[in-house]
């Protein structure tokens, strides 16, 4: 007879049997929709970076920056371009400038030929945008649309990028953005356009770990949903021993059903993940949405899942079986685990002190070679050292525990944590590898949003108040002013007025204009000096000077507050003509776009990435904490009996999770800091560190264990259904 | 065990108590039930139905023309039947011979319609008392008494065995008896 | 006649006399179309040491569970010192069993993950003992038990007959009036069984626990000062008459 024949004969007709195969499957079918729709994620991020950062020319091809793009004239293949940032409504719009020839090949992603001088091609939400508000609000920034960007240019449906032809003595080489990508600064010739999947090594790095971190949750989910009900399998394994079958073939068994069990749960897995890939791509994450396409993992991909998944799961069930101990009359006794080995803990430690000397010498100054890998080895080995070092601590804290308890639950699960402090940690060890994930995370992205712009006060430079850092050359300084008064007439602008560079520190307006803007004038003064702090939202420190002799620094434009106003007051400085270094913008925008980097876009993924994962891991705590009252269920129900309360059963099974969670929790929330920092720190050689993370944190905490009490309150119902008289009775 | 005969004279007195017979019916009745190893002879019926007539328990209801001892035929007293139920509610001490002349009892029981199952309970109680008087006396005696303690309880336990199987097929047994 | 000296003879001598201490009458308790009680009635004294004993499947367990408070009849009584037990809740009757009763059973009723004496103390600490005293406690009734070497040892290291006598000494560790046995010795060979009952009757006549003892095994059965026969739901010998 088969080994299939004989394991589905061992499982029909036994309705217990095929609950707990359901539930395997299904436990497998969340673990590996999960993973697949993760890894979607991770690797649409890589792709929609790839796909996003052309509009960084110095990842083009053969990038060269251009000092003067009026002589040199672009071929048929090159183009000039020049990428900067640009607002509305508090919304960053990426706008590439690009001066191409007649009869150019190169090709503009999502574009294809380079827009003639005038027009534009804007993506789908810019276009409804620019459809949605007057044309001097936004639209007459650009010129005349040509054409709407293709998936192909776009990171995300809700990505603001424009694409305007103009004329390469147009393209301004002082022009930079605010932003931390320093490489936009100018005007560049490339050959093409290219993007990069990630910005730079670290970030590599970093979605490596990120990729560890949602891994570990699901293996561990994996790992206990497989192991559901042994306590009646071996029962059942063992009359198969007493007919004859050796440990070899019963173990052949068990691997040939959870096999079978894990394929059919693994396919219903990747059929959900298809499936739900619409709504998971309507999350927004970093940029925006998700093209639904990037959610679809590559068939090569889902095929090595499952049948990873489905060979992982086979080869535990067979090594766990034939290791079981499983005799002709059963699993005489249930056995105690062996004592937890105290070098176990040895991987957490080894990991720790690799982490930390590695970020150390790379903050001292002397980074090792290849600090990337050997920061994510230190970062697999705190994660493995966790789950390894969990019962050894657990052992050990109940163990300490064991003679202080007073009461009834106490002593019972003290106890039964000292006999099995594996099994008590595994049923906690998903929300802990949980902890430690949210941790990191929410730590490393401390390094994004540490500074914020300054508050806003009656003598502080107004929000809506547009800034125009100049790039004026001396013979322009003329037509600077011309342009400034044309600004001045727009609808909605107050003041228009441009202030020049003081020797020294600071802007010099006219004394008029200073007033006009809301400055305190000192009596008498022609020009007044302003402190550069309170273009950046600081106090005004105001002084009198003499006239200047540079050239303009700056033109402040002053409106009556609305939105509208604003973004007519920038339109109109785009079209003005005046020579920029930044694009207009207000103070506030300065002070976002300043902090705006890729890391972004993973801190978008940091609160997926927590969710997901106590999710996960309530259901992990929830079917171990069930599986554990199942195998005491006579023992527990004869208490019962003898008048045990419930309540007392409750206090058990509460404790038998609280402690081991509460063994490691501190530790994991400490780990994970320290690993953020370390990969921070480490990675930029000490230039950024991490704080402490914001309130968001606190509540996915939170979130998370009381996610986990509901998780244990969920068995409760079991647990008492389970020991009932009737149920005892009939044992 | 079986050599030692059912105290047959009252098991007689009882299968007459279903009703007057001549001799010659009375054994055949007789060795169906209780003569499996060891039939009754003739001899022997006669010389009991004289001793029952003697006690008054049995009587001679009829004579028939003829010769030869099978002309007569016997009837039971009212004495005669007090007798038998005396003897079928009464437990029997725990012996060797008990268990043919419970079987006989029960038997006997189940042909006079009277309750096999409160003979059987009877017995069973009285087992049950001497169990506890040999589990009372084991208490604190020396080794060789509680060996000998031991050997009587699973003899009696034996017994009580049978009993509880006998209990258990005694609606078997009735029908067989009625057939 | 004969009844005369069935009525005297010892297995009856505990019946008459005094209030009893627990008092079932009529009991009946069907389980879907099984009737496992069919008119039972029953009178327990105090002090005494009764046996059940039946086939399996006469419904003797059932009659231990309906005494005990653990399943409620369809019909009939019971009190328990004049209280109502049938009239009472699901918590009124858990309290009174952890206060009033203790329980052994055939097998299987020990933490497996606690220590022989850690076992015995669970009872007393859901009284409310403190764990210092509990542990005191247990340890003087595995004396009584004569266990107390093994106090250590996990249930798996223990022998049947001395896991049943912690399970003894954990149903006699709280005093309780009423000790109900469900077939204690079922799991144990012959010396091992008498070494069980012997303890068992012994601590309980020494603190005057009245013992409702389950059992099919006549031999385990003669440790009692009489015996009830339950067959087929109802009782065949040895009950009262009304």
């Amino acid at each position: 007879m088969s080994v299939f024949s004989l394991a589905r004969l061992v499982t029909a007709g036994d309705r217990g049997a095929r609950i707990r195969l359901a539930g395997m499957a299904a436990g497998v079918a969340v673990g590996v929709a999960l993973l697949l729709l993760l890894w979607g994620a991770y690797d649409a991020l890589a792709s929609r970076a790839e796909r996003s950062t052309w509009t960084t020319l110095s990842a083009g091809v053969s990038p060269q920056q251009v000092s003067d793009p009026a002589a040199a004239a672009p071929s048929d293949d090159t183009v000039l371009a020049s990428s900067t940032p640009d607002y509305f409504m508090g919304r960053t719009i990426t706008r590439i400038d690009v001066a191409a020839s007649p009869g150019s090949t190169v090709a503009v992603p999502g574009v294809g030929r380079a827009p003639l001088a005038g027009t534009y091609y804007a993506s789908p939400a810019l276009a409804a945008l620019i459809d949605a508000h007057p044309a001097d609000e936004l639209g007459a920034r650009y010129g005349t649309r040509a054409g709407v960007i293709g998936h192909a240019g776009l990171a995300s449906p809700d990505s603001l990028v424009v694409v305007t032809g103009t004329a390469a003595g147009d393209l301004n080489p002082s022009r930079g953005g605010s932003g931390a990508d320093e490489s936009q600064f100018g005007v560049w010739s490339v050959a093409g356009f290219g993007g990069a999947a990630y910005p730079n090594v670290a970030y590599r790095t970093v979605a490596i770990i990120g990729a560890i971190a949602i891994l570990l949750p699901v293996l561990i989910l994996v790992g206990v949903v497989t192991r559901l009900g042994a306590a009646e399998r071996a029962e059942r394994f063992a009359t198969l021993r007493l007919i004859g079958a050796t440990p070899r073939r019963v173990a052949d068994i068990a691997a040939a059903e959870t096999g079978v069990t894990s394929l059919a749960g693994a396919f219903a897995g990747a059929l959900s993940a298809w499936l739900l890939s619409p709504i998971a791509a309507r999350i927004e994450v970093g940029d925006g949405r998700f093209f639904r396409t990037d959610l679809t993992v590559a068939p090569f991909t889902v095929i090595a899942v499952v049948a990873g998944v489905v060979a992982v799961s086979t080869a535990v069930a067979w090594w766990r079986t034939a290791h079981a101990g499983i005799g002709p009359l059963g699993v005489s006794r249930e056995q105690s685990e062996r004592r937890p080995a105290a070098f176990a803990v040895v991987p957490l430690i080894a990991g720790t002190t690799l982490m930390l000397g590695v970020t150390l010498t790379s903050v001292l100054g002397s980074p090792l070679y290849g600090v990337e890998m050997l920061l994510v080895l230190g970062f697999l080995l705190i994660s493995l050292g966790l789950v390894t070092s969990g019962p050894v601590l657990t052992y050990w804290v109940a163990h300490l525990a064991a003679r202080g308890v007073r009461g009834t639950a106490g002593v019972i699960a003290m106890n039964r944590i000292r006999q099995h402090p594996r099994a008590t940690f595994r049923a906690v060890s998903g929300l802990v590898a949980a902890v430690f994930m949210v941790s990191v995370f929410a730590a490393a992205v401390t390094t994004v949003t540490a500074q914020s712009a300054q508050a806003d006060g009656s003598d502080r430079l107004a929000k809506s108040t547009v800034l125009a850092y100049l790039a004026t050359r001396p013979t322009e300084a003329d037509a600077a002013i011309t342009q400034a008064s044309r600004v001045a007439h727009t609808p909605g602008v107050t003041v228009a007025a441009i202030g020049h560079h003081h020797p020294e520190e600071g802007v010099v307006f006219a004394a008029s204009d200073a007033a006009r803007l809301g400055l305190p004038v000192p009596a008498g003064a022609d020009h007044v000096q302003v402190a550069s702090d309170y273009f950046e939202g600081g106090p005004p420190v105001v002084s009198a000077t003499a006239a200047p002799d540079t050239a303009p620094a700056i033109l402040l434009i002053a409106t009556d507050g609305t939105a509208s106003s604003t973004e007519r007051a920038r339109t109109a400085v785009l079209r003005s003509g005046v020579r920029l270094a930044l694009p207009p913008a207000t103070r506030t925008e300065l002070a976002a776009s300043a902090l705006q980097t890729t890391a972004n876009r993973y801190a978008g993924l940091t609160g997926l990435g927590m969710l997901v994962a106590t999710i996960i891991s309530a259901v992990s705590l929830a079917v171990s904490t069930t599986a554990a009252i199942l195998d005491r269920k006579r023992v527990l129900g004869l208490l019962r009996l003898t008048g045990m309360p419930v309540s007392t059963l409750r206090r058990v099974i509460l404790a038998e999770t609280a402690l081991p969670l509460a063994t490691v929790f501190a530790l994991c929330i400490g780990l994970g800091f320290l690993a953020a920092w370390c990969v921070v720190a480490g990675l930029t050689e000490g230039r950024r560190t991490v704080s402490w993370p914001d309130r968001s944190y606190f509540l996915a905490l939170a979130a998370s264990l009381l996610l986990a009490a509901a998780a244990v309150a969920g068995t409760f119902r079991t647990a008492h259904k389970n020991t009932e008289i009737s149920v005892t009775r009939y044992e | 065990m079986y050599s030692v005969a059912v105290d047959n004279t009252t098991a007689l007195l009882g299968l007459l108590g279903t009703g007057a017979s001549h001799g010659y019916d009375l054994k055949n009745s007789y060795d169906r039930w209780f003569g499996m190893k060891k039939p009754l002879a003739f001899g022997q019926v006669y010389s009991t139905l004289t001793r029952l007539s003697r006690n008054g328990w049995a009587e001679m209801v009829g004579e028939e023309a003829g010769s030869g001892p099978d002309r007569k035929r016997y009837g039971i007293t009212s004495a005669g039947r007090g007798r038998v139920q005396e003897w079928m509610f009464t437990p029997e001490v725990p012996s060797e011979t008990l268990q043919s002349n419970l079987f006989a009892k029960t038997i006997i029981a189940l042909l006079l319609g009277d309750p096999a199952g409160r003979v059987l309970d009877l017995q069973r109680a009285q087992h049950t008392a001497q169990m506890r008087e040999l589990t009372r006396e084991k208490k604190g005696a020396a080794l060789e008494t509680v060996l000998t303690c031991d050997y009587a309880l699973f003899h009696i336990e034996a017994d009580l065995r049978w009993i509880d199987l006998t209990v258990s097929r005694l609606s078997q047994l009735r029908a067989a008896v009625a057939g | 006649m004969s009844e005369a000296k069935v009525m005297g003879s010892p297995s009856l001598s505990a019946a008459g006399g005094s209030v009893p201490l627990l008092r079932a009458r009529g009991l009946r308790l069907s389980f879907g179309f099984t009737e496992a009680l069919r008119g039972i009635h029953v009178d327990v004294h105090a002090g005494e040491v009764m046996a059940i004993t039946g086939p399996s499947g006469s419904g003797k367990s059932t009659l231990l569970h309906v005494l005990a408070g653990v399943l409620v009849p369809d019909h009939g009584t019971v009190e328990y010192k004049q209280v109502r037990l049938t009239a009472l809740d699901e918590a009124g009757r858990s309290r009174l069993r952890l206060g009033e009763f203790g329980f052994v059973f055939q097998y299987g009723q020990l933490l497996p993950d606690l220590s022989a004496v850690d076992n015995v103390t669970i009872p007393l600490l859901l009284a409310g003992t403190k764990r210092r005293e509990a542990l005191r406690r247990a340890e003087v009734w595995l004396e009584r038990l004569g266990v107390a070497e093994h106090s250590g040892k996990l249930p798996a290291q223990l022998s049947g007959g001395q896991a049943q006598r912690v399970a003894v000494a954990r149903a006699l560790a709280t005093e309780p009036a009423v000790l109900f046995a469900d077939e204690p010795t079922g799991s144990l060979d012959s010396l091992a069984a008498e070494n069980v009952m012997l303890a068992l009757t012994e601590a309980a006549r020494a603190t005057g626990t009245t013992v409702v003892l389950i059992t099919h095994d006549p031999r385990t059965a003669a440790y009692a000062d009489r015996e009830l026969i339950v067959r087929d739901g109802q009782i065949t010998f040895g009950g009262p008459t009304g």
